[in-house]
């Protein structure tokens, strides 16, 4: 079900909506991404963890390095696989 | 279903105690990095942690593993599994963790864990994140 909505935006908002081709569709998924953080930023600050981008930027690194680390190994053992 | 990270029974205990930072920034990193990326709760593991904290600390694991729609998730035991991942529970003398290894292991995930040094035994080195 979808409810019909006028709703009014600043020029350089509305701008973005220009290039989209659903533009209810990119506002859905935008008020359904801001909820996402809301709830999470609300379970963590309720439990009482003080999350900060530093602890959030140091963590991203040591995952992104390791992700990057498996998908190297995972490309190796395939081409290994190809030479048999 | 895209699992970034399964957290296991020690980083479960540790967020619900308050002794650690290293699980809140995890989730806040997937939440923040989009997608469909989850955090991974297995079933097992958050039975154990559950099981051992007290009323406060096991509010705030329910919270984390049912309340961030869309960015935690608890992954259910399947049948098939449940003689492997008592096995790995006997062999490795923590309750839950066979269940997180099984996960990381089918879904191609990082195993978040503070107890690395056991959980490398059967996993990969590049496959554990150490908390």
């Amino acid at each position: 079900m979808t409810r019909r909505f006028s709703i009014s935006l600043p020029d350089e908002v509305a701008a973005e909506l220009d290039h989209v081709d659903n533009a209810s569709a990119y506002i859905a998924d935008a008020i359904r991404m801001r909820r996402r953080r809301e709830a999470t930023r609300g379970v963590l600050a309720g439990a009482g963890y003080q999350v900060t981008d530093e602890g959030v930027r140091r963590i991203r690194e040591r995952v992104r390095t390791l992700e990057a680390r498996r998908r190297a190994s995972t490309e190796a053992d395939r081409y290994e696989a190809g030479q048999e | 279903m895209n699992v970034r990270v399964v957290l296991d029974t020690s980083a479960l205990l540790a967020y619900a105690r308050l002794s650690g930072l290293a699980v809140g920034e995890l989730v806040a990193m997937v939440e923040e990095d989009g997608g469909a990326a989850l955090v991974g709760v297995p079933a097992a593991s958050f039975l154990a942690a559950y099981a051992v904290l007290d009323k406060d600390e096991r509010s705030l694991l329910v919270d984390l593993a049912t309340k961030i729609d869309g960015v935690t998730t608890i992954l259910p035991l399947l049948g098939a599994d449940a003689v492997e991942v008592a096995e790995l529970d006997a062999r490795l003398g923590t309750a839950g963790l066979g269940h997180a290894i099984v996960e990381a292991r089918r879904r191609g995930s990082l195993l978040a864990t503070y107890t690395g040094s056991t959980v490398r035994w059967e996993l990969p080195d590049g496959t554990v994140l150490d908390l």
